[in-house]
C-alpha cells in the first residue's frame, strides 16, 4: 500500500520535475517561501556578503506593511521571496538545526536574534550546527567552517544588534559566499532572467549585482533532501524499488522531515532493523526521490478539506430527521481530499505537466465541459483539467494532522475512469438544473436548490447512511450496481417519524430527495451500466396517475408492492379529502394510525381502505367516480400481495406517501361521471 | 497441551460493543450494504480477557504467573507507562530485574498470561517477538443489524453558574448510536506448537476460557451495551496439525436472516432465537478419532436445538 502510494507520488512528481516549469515556480513549490507561517521572517533579512577576505552586512525588508481590518499585516514581496529558499520546520525544536540545508540560508527565531550580540554563544548554538549541516559546505574542513562562523558572528555582533528591538522578531540569515556556485555576481542588471534571481546590489563592490542561480539551487535542494532521507538508511550500488535499476546510492523513502510517510511511529519497520536500516523496506534512487519530493509538495498544495457542510451530509445519521437537524456542521473531524491523476502508461509527461500546473493554479471554475469538478463528484473543491481515459483518477481521503505524521487514511478510491466520472457529473448536473425543479413542481412546492443532492458523497450518504459512504462512493465511481433497499429503509423511517409529527412540508422534502436519487439511479443505470428498465422515477407515475383518475387502474397495473402502495396513497388521499370536507377531521390521523404507533401497510389496508365504503355510506360522502373501481382493484391487490407487505414494507410505505402527497383531483374526469363530486375534493 | 479450536458466541443489548472510530461511532461494518451485518475485532475480545485476568489474578496472582503486559498503567506523575516501563515494572514486581536486563523475553513469558497466550511484539531493545498460540478471528453478527441513533440530556451543567447567574445553567445533550440486540460469533484457534514456544500451559488455556466467559460479563458500560456470553465451544485435538476449521459456519441461528426479513423485524432478545449446533456436533462425532475432548458452556437462557448434554460443562 505504502509502496503503491509512493510510486503514484513519484509518477505525479516526475512530469512536474522534468516539465517546463520555470525554476522560480519550482523553488516556490519545493520550499516554504510562500507559506503563511513564514511571512514575518521576511521582515528582517540579514544578507552577509563574503568575498575574498572582505565582508559586509546588509539588512533588507522584503515586503510592505499594510493596514487590513485595522490591523497591520506584513505582505511579502512575492517576486523576491524565492531568492531566499527557506524550509519551515515541521515538529522538533525549531531553535535547533534541523535536516540538511541546501545553501547557507537559515531561519532566525526571536531567541536567535536576541542572541546576536553574544558572538561566541551565537556561533556555538546557531552558526556552527547549521554550517555543518549545509550541503554547500559539505567538503569544507572543520577549521574552514570555524573561520567562516567566526567571520559571520563578528560581523553580526558588531552591526546587527542595532536592528534588534524589544518586540518579538523573526528573520532570515543568508550568507552570500562568493566561493559557492549557487551565487553569481554580475556587472549588469539581468532583469527578470529565467534562472538568475536577483538578491541585491553588492555593498562590497557597489554597482555590481548579486544573483542566485536557480538551477543550482534546485539541484542543491534535491540533493539535500536525498541526504536527509539517507539518515534513516542508505546503501551503495543497490537496486531501486521504483526504477528496478541499479543505482550508485539508494536511500530510505521515510524521513522525519517529510509530511508523507514520516515514521513518527515504527509501524512499517520490522523490529529487527536498526534505526538507520529503513532501506530494507523501500529503496529509492536519487532521481525517483527528487520526483517523490516534487510529488509530495504538489499534493500538499492541491489538497483541500471537504467542506463542513458536505461532511454533515456525509456523516449525520440518516434514519432520524431530528438527530440530523441537531448535528452541527462543526461536529465532524476534518477530512482532506487529494486527487491524484496518473496516466495508464508512462509518457506524455508534457501534457500531464500542463494539467498539473492548472491544478496548481487552483481554478475553482471549469474551463471546459470536459473538466471534472471534484466538488460535485468527491466533495473537494478542485477542478481536474480535461483528461482522457488513458488516465486514471485516484482520490485519497484522510483525516488527522499530517504535520505530526498522524494521518488516518479514510478511503482511497483508485482507478476512476475519467469518462465515467464525467458522465456521473453530467447526471448530477442535469438533476440539479432540470430534474429537481420538475420534482418540486409535481409536489407543488417552490423550486429551490436541494443541498443534499448537489454532490455525489452527500447524495449517496443521505440514501445509504454514514456507514456506507465510502463503499457506495467507490461503487458508483467504479461502475458497480447500486442498490435501493437502504434508500427505501432510510426514507421510510424518516417519513414515518415526520408523519407522526404531521410535518407534511418536511415529508415532501424527503420525497423530493427520494425521487432525485431515483432519477440519479435511473440515469446511472442507463448511461453508465447500459441497463434498460430498472427503477421507477417520478415521471413514470404520471401515466399511472392518469389511469387512476380515469378509474381505469387494473389489477395488472398493481404488479409490484410499490405500485400497490402508490395506489393506496392516491386512494387514501382522495378519500381523506372528501372525509375532511364532511367531518373536518384528518382521516389518516383519526382512523388509520393508532395512537403513538407507526403506520404500516396492514393498517393502511385494514384500518383505511377496507373501511372507506362503510364510512362513505355512513357520512353520505360523494366520491369521485374513479374511486370505487380502483378501490376494488386495490383491495384485490392487497389480497394477492399480502405475503410481501411485511418484507417489502419500506418500498410500500415510500410509495404510499408518494401517492398520498402527489394526489391531485382531476376535475376534468370528475365532471363526466354521474355522481362526481369534484368540489368535495379540496381541503 | 493440545491444539484446539474455540467458538465463542455472545450477545449484546442496547449498545455497540465495537465502534467504528472513523465514522462517527457507528458500528463497524465490514460487510456490504445488502448484507447488513456488523463486526467486532479480536482486539476488543482480548481486552475483555486481559481486564478479567487483571481483576481476577490481582498483581500476577499467588504464583506470580499471571501478570498482564498490555494494559493502561499510569505512573506517579499521571503519565501513561510505555512498553519498556511496563515490562520493567513486571520484572521488578517478580524480583527478576537482573534477569530482565539480559533476557526480558523469559521474564515476560514466565510471568505474563497475555504474553504466553496472545504473543508479544517487544520493540524495546533488545527486541523480540513471539507469535501467540491463541489467535482470534473477527466476530461477525449472526444476523443483519441496524443501529439506532438516540439522544438524551445530562442534567448536570458542564460548568458552575457564577453569582451573576451567567455561565451554563442547563445540562447538555448527549447523542449516541446504539443497537437493541445482536448476537456475535467469534472463532479462535490454539496452536500447540506455538504454545511450546510461548510457554502457554493447560492452566493458561483454562484461565482463558474462564476469562472469555467471565470477562465478557465483567465488562459492562452503557456505550458497549449489556454483554452476555451465550455459548463457548472448545474442541481439543489429538493431532496437533488437525483442525475442523470455520466452526462458526457450522452453527446456525434460527430464525435465519431471510425469516427475519420476511417478518419485517430483527431479533430483540435471547427469547427470540434458537441456536442449532447439530452440524457442528455431527462433525465432532464424525472426526472423533482426531478429537481429544469437546466441551461446551451454555448460558441457561439459551435455547439449543441438537443434543449437547454430553458436552455441557458447569459454568464458572
Amino acid at each position: 500500500m505504502i509502496q503503491l502510494l509512493a510510486e503514484s507520488i513519484i509518477r505525479i512528481g516526475r512530469p512536474i520535475k522534468d516539465g517546463g516549469m520555470p525554476c522560480r515556480e519550482k523553488i516556490r513549490l519545493l520550499t516554504d517561501v510562500s507559506s503563511e507561517n513564514c511571512k514575518n521572517f521576511f521582515r528582517h533579512v540579514f544578507l552577509i556578503e563574503l568575498a575574498g577576505g572582505d565582508s559586509c552586512l546588509q539588512q533588507l525588508e522584503l515586503g510592505d506593511m499594510a493596514l487590513e481590518n485595522n490591523k497591520e499585516t506584513f505582505t511579502v514581496d512575492s517576486q523576491r521571496n524565492v531568492t531566499f529558499p527557506i524550509f519551515y520546520p515541521n515538529g522538533g525544536n525549531p531553535l535547533h538545526a534541523q535536516g540538511i540545508y541546501p545553501l547557507p540560508c537559515y531561519l532566525l527565531y526571536d531567541p536567535h536574534l536576541k542572541a546576536l550580540g553574544e558572538k561566541e554563544q551565537f556561533k556555538k548554538e546557531f552558526l556552527s550546527p547549521r554550517l555543518n549541516n549545509t550541503l554547500q559546505y559539505r567538503d569544507m574542513t572543520l577549521s574552514e567552517k570555524e573561520l567562516l562562523a567566526d567571520q559571520v558572528a563578528v560581523l553580526l555582533a558588531a552591526q546587527a544588534t542595532e536592528f534588534i528591538s524589544e518586540d518579538k522578531q523573526l528573520g532570515i540569515l543568508m550568507i552570500y559566499d562568493a566561493r559557492l556556485n549557487v551565487f553569481q555576481e554580475k556587472q549588469d542588471w539581468m532583469g527578470e532572467d529565467e534562472t538568475l534571481m536577483w538578491i541585491n546590489e553588492s555593498r562590497l563592490q557597489p554597482g555590481r549585482q548579486l544573483y542566485l542561480d536557480g538551477e543550482e539551487v534546485l539541484q542543491c535542494i534535491n540533493q539535500a533532501k536525498f541526504y536527509e532521507a539517507a539518515e534513516l538508511g542508505s546503501e551503495k550500488n543497490a537496486v531501486s524499488t521504483f526504477s528496478n535499476q541499479p543505482a550508485a546510492e539508494v536511500v530510505s523513502i521515510y524521513n522525519k522531515a517529510w509530511l508523507w510517510l514520516s515514521p513518527t511511529w515504527d509501524m512499517p519497520r520490522s523490529i529487527y532493523w536498526q534505526d538507520d536500516e529503513w532501506t530494507k523496506g523501500i529503496k529509492v534512487d536519487a532521481e525517483s526521490y527528487a520526483a517523490y519530493f516534487y510529488g509530495v509538495q504538489f499534493l500538499k498544495e492541491i489538497q483541500v478539506p471537504v467542506a463542513s457542510a458536505v461532511l454533515k451530509e456525509m456523516f449525520a445519521p440518516v434514519t432520524s430527521v431530528e438527530a440530523k437537524k441537531n448535528m452541527k456542521a462543526t461536529s465532524f473531524e476534518s477530512i482532506y481530499g487529494i486527487p491524484l491523476v496518473l496516466p495508464l502508461t508512462d509518457g506524455g509527461s508534457q501534457q500531464l505537466f500542463a494539467n498539473y500546473r492548472r491544478m496548481l493554479k487552483k481554478d475553482s471554475e471549469k474551463q471546459s465541459n470536459s473538466d471534472l469538478h471534484l466538488k460535485v463528484l468527491a466533495g473537494i473543491d478542485r477542478v481536474v483539467p480535461e483528461i482522457g481515459d488513458e488516465h486514471r483518477l485516484t482520490i485519497l481521503y484522510y483525516s488527522g494532522d499530517l504535520s505530526r505524521g498522524n494521518m488516518h487514511i479514510r478511503a482511497v478510491i483508485e482507478d476512476i475512469v475519467p469518462s465515467v466520472a464525467g458522465k456521473i457529473e453530467q447526471i448530477l448536473h442535469d438533476l440539479k438544473v432540470s430534474e429537481t425543479g420538475k420534482i418540486q413542481l409535481a409536489f407543488g412546492v417552490a423550486e429551490q436548490a436541494v443541498y443534499k443532492t448537489q454532490t455525489l458523497p452527500a447524495l449517496l450518504a443521505n440514501a445509504f447512511g454514514p456507514g456506507y459512504v465510502w463503499e457506495t462512493l467507490q461503487a458508483a465511481l467504479h461502475k458497480e450496481p447500486l442498490r435501493l433497499e437502504r434508500l427505501r429503509l432510510t426514507t421510510a423511517r424518516r417519513l414515518n417519524e415526520l408523519a407522526n409529527k404531521e410535518d407534511t412540508w418536511q415529508m415532501v422534502q424527503e420525497l423530493i430527495f427520494y425521487y432525485s436519487f431515483l432519477y440519479f439511479l435511473h440515469q446511472y443505470e442507463q448511461k453508465i451500466l447500459q441497463k434498460q428498465g430498472g427503477v421507477m422515477i417520478l415521471s413514470d407515475w404520471d401515466e399511472f396517475k392518469a389511469l387512476y383518475s380515469q378509474g381505469r387502474l387494473d389489477l395488472c397495473h398493481l404488479a409490484s408492492v410499490e405500485q400497490l402502495g402508490f395506489t393506496a396513497g392516491l386512494l387514501l388521499r382522495q378519500f381523506h379529502n372528501s372525509y375532511y370536507q364532511k367531518t373536518g377531521k384528518d382521516f389518516v390521523k383519526q382512523r388509520v394510525m393508532k395512537f403513538g404507533s407507526k403506520l404500516t401497510p396492514a393498517m393502511i389496508w385494514k384500518n383505511g381502505l377496507l373501511r372507506c365504503e362503510e364510512l362513505a355510506q355512513q357520512w353520505n360522502m360523494k366520491l369521485g367516480a374513479n374511486f370505487r373501481p380502483v378501490l376494488a382493484q386495490a383491495l384485490l391487490g392487497f389480497l394477492a400481495k399480502q405475503d410481501q407487505l411485511v418484507p417489502e414494507k419500506d418500498s410500500f410505505m415510500t410509495a404510499f406517501w408518494s401517492g398520498y402527497l402527489l394526489y391531485k383531483a382531476d376535475k376534468k374526469n370528475d365532471k363526466t361521471e354521474e355522481d362526481g363530486g369534484n368540489d368535495n375534493e379540496q381541503q | 497441551m493440545n491444539s484446539s479450536e474455540i467458538l465463542f458466541i455472545k450477545a449484546v443489548k442496547d449498545g455497540i460493543p465495537n465502534r467504528d472510530p472513523l465514522n462517527d461511532s457507528d458500528a463497524r461494518r465490514l460487510f456490504p450494504e445488502e448484507d447488513g451485518r456488523i463486526s467486532l475485532s479480536d482486539v476488543s475480545i482480548k481486552r475483555d480477557v486481559r481486564d478479567f485476568v487483571i481483576a481476577y489474578e490481582n498483581n500476577g496472582g499467588a504464583t506470580q504467573k499471571n501478570h498482564i503486559f498490555v494494559q493502561e498503567k499510569i505512573n506517579d506523575k499521571g503519565k501513561l507507562l510505555g512498553r519498556g516501563s511496563l515490562a520493567e515494572l513486571i520484572a521488578r514486581s517478580v524480583g527478576a530485574e537482573k534477569q530482565a536486563k539480559d533476557d526480558m523475553k523469559s521474564v515476560l513469558k514466565d510471568h505474563c498470561f497475555d504474553v504466553r497466550t496472545f504473543g508479544i511484539v517487544y520493540s524495546v531493545k533488545p527486541k523480540f517477538h513471539l507469535t501467540g498460540p491463541v489467535q482470534f478471528g473477527w466476530a461477525h453478527s449472526l444476523h443483519p443489524v441496524d443501529t439506532q441513533y438516540v439522544q438524551g440530556t445530562v442534567v448536570m451543567p458542564s460548568t458552575d453558574s457564577n453569582d451573576e447567574g451567567e455561565g451554563k445553567t442547563q445540562g447538555t445533550i448527549w447523542t449516541s448510536y446504539t443497537l437493541p440486540f445482536a448476537v456475535f460469533a467469534m472463532p479462535a484457534v490454539i496452536n500447540a506448537k506455538a504454545a511450546e514456544h510461548s510457554g502457554m500451559t493447560t492452566a493458561d488455556q483454562e484461565l482463558l476460557l474462564r476469562a472469555l466467559w467471565q470477562g465478557t460479563q465483567h465488562r459492562q458500560a452503557r456505550g458497549r451495551g449489556q454483554q452476555q456470553p451465550l455459548i463457548l465451544v472448545h474442541i481439543e485435538y489429538n493431532d496437533p496439525f488437525y483442525r475442523i476449521g470455520y466452526p462458526e459456519d457450522l452453527i446456525a441461528m434460527a430464525p435465519d436472516a431471510a425469516a427475519w426479513k420476511a417478518a419485517g423485524k430483527q431479533p430483540s432478545s435471547l427469547q427470540d432465537v434458537v441456536f442449532d449446533l447439530t452440524r457442528l456436533l455431527a462433525v465432532v462425532a464424525e472426526k472423533r478419532e482426531k478429537i481429544a475432548r469437546c466441551r461446551i458452556w451454555l448460558h441457561p437462557g439459551v435455547k439449543i436445538s441438537g443434543t449437547v448434554e454430553p458436552f455441557v460443562q458447569p459454568l464458572w
